[in-house]
């Protein structure tokens, strides 16, 4: 299933986190807030990622409050992943 | 600390930052980012276009069914084949460049994002208080950039009348005296001693870094320190002065008292000198707020924003 998702990340800089996932592959990652340079590198590498390995890169990573804007979208893909039954 | 104190009422503020408008376009802006999350992703059989995400089938030797799967996100140019797959329906076959060389592929998919128009279902659905209808959030969308055009322009403000006021007002020497202006000054000193025993150099070699003053010498960074500790008195003076006419007090005791609750959860007993200089720091920084808020309530009505 293909599925267009919006994502409210806790703990974190920035506001909202949406992406596409299309057979279980990650595209079109967008961080609303947070550090404007990072989160756009992180949308730029993971596009086109399979969806649990791109958990399994960014998963964990700290920036404050033992989370970070790539935590945090690792959760949201988990999330979604999770939705799907995948 | 005030001898003379000049009225920030006075002080003429440019109709640039008196005057906001929030555009259409903005608005439409908004309401299409709010419809973008009710984007749906489907199968399309057309030929491919920019946005698409495409699903192709090449040979690889080194995957055990001997090809593998290529997801493009047409547009974005991370695929050296893009422009070529333009207007190619699924099921063709075609050669794309795909790592270093020219390769048979086969679309095996196209995948299209379609943006839905809002609705006052939708609307709904994003969950904000009383918000209903289209109508709803257009309104609470122009009322969110109005807040911000305003809290954007009174930066300005704040930073035009509080410079006028501190040039005008007649304040009483502020120096070694004043418990305020020695706590920011003498807790900045023992703040970089400390910074300095860290590194193993001296106060004199970290300062202008420490500072942000980049190229000036040790004499001109603590002229300037001086310069800043002083200001920001005067700007908590400001504050307390309208502070204490709408019978508000921040007072040492007040923080100390607070402080000493969370103590025994930290596992501390008693209170430090430069906890308790933070403290002071910290009142000086509530004061200098309370003006600003003076400030805000005075002008924020007198921005006008329109709707363009």
């Amino acid at each position: 299933m293909d599925k267009h998702v919006t994502f409210s990340p806790q703990g974190v800089c920035a506001r909202e986190i949406s992406f596409d996932i299309v057979d279980n592959h990650i595209f079109n990652v967008k961080f609303t807030g947070g550090c404007a340079g990072n989160t756009q590198g992180v949308a730029i590498l993971i596009d086109g990622m399979e969806a649990r390995a791109a958990v399994k890169r960014i998963k964990g990573i700290n920036c404050h409050n033992g989370t970070s804007c790539p935590d945090q979208l690792a959760a949201a893909i988990e999330q979604c992943l999770s939705d799907m039954g995948a | 600390m005030i001898n003379k104190l000049y009225d920030f009422k006075d002080v003429v503020i440019p109709d640039a930052l008196l005057k906001a408008s929030v555009s259409h376009e903005e608005i439409d802006g908004e309401l299409y980012l709010a419809a973008q999350r009710f984007t749906t992703i489907a199968p399309a059989f057309d030929g491919i276009c920019n946005g698409d995400i495409v699903v192709l089938k090449i040979p690889d030797e080194q995957h055990p069914d001997g090809v593998q799967q290529v997801f493009v996100n047409m547009g974005r140019g991370f695929f050296d084949s893009e422009e070529a797959l333009l207007g190619l329906c699924a099921g063709v076959q075609t050669q794309v460049f795909c790592e270093g060389k020219t390769v048979p592929a086969t679309i095996l998919a196209v995948k299209r994002k379609h943006i839905p128009k809002l609705t006052d279902e939708s609307v709904c659905q994003l969950k904000i208080e009383g918000v209903a209808t289209i109508a709803d959030y257009e309104n609470y969308v122009f009322e969110n950039k109005v807040a911000q055009q305003r809290q954007r322009r009174m930066k300005g403000i704040f930073e035009i009348a509080s410079k006028a006021v501190l040039a005008h007002t007649e304040f009483a020497p502020i120096g070694d005296d004043n418990e305020w202006y020695r706590t920011l000054y003498n807790g900045t000193m023992i703040q970089l001693e400390t910074m300095a025993q860290q590194t193993g150099k001296s106060v004199d070699e970290i300062m202008p870094e420490a500072l942000r003053m980049s190229g000036k010498t040790a004499d001109e960074c603590r002229r300037a320190l001086k310069e800043m500790c002083e200001e920001h008195v005067k700007l908590g003076a400001l504050g307390l002065y309208y502070a204490k006419q709408d019978g508000v007090e921040y007072t040492l005791e007040e923080s100390i008292a607070r402080m000493q609750a969370y103590m025994p959860q930290l596992g501390q007993t008693e209170i430090s000198e430069v906890e308790e200089n933070m403290l002071i720091s910290d009142i000086i920084q509530r004061y200098k707020e309370y003006f600003q808020k003076v400030i805000s309530d005075y002008y924020g009505d007198k921005i006008q924003v329109v709707l363009q």
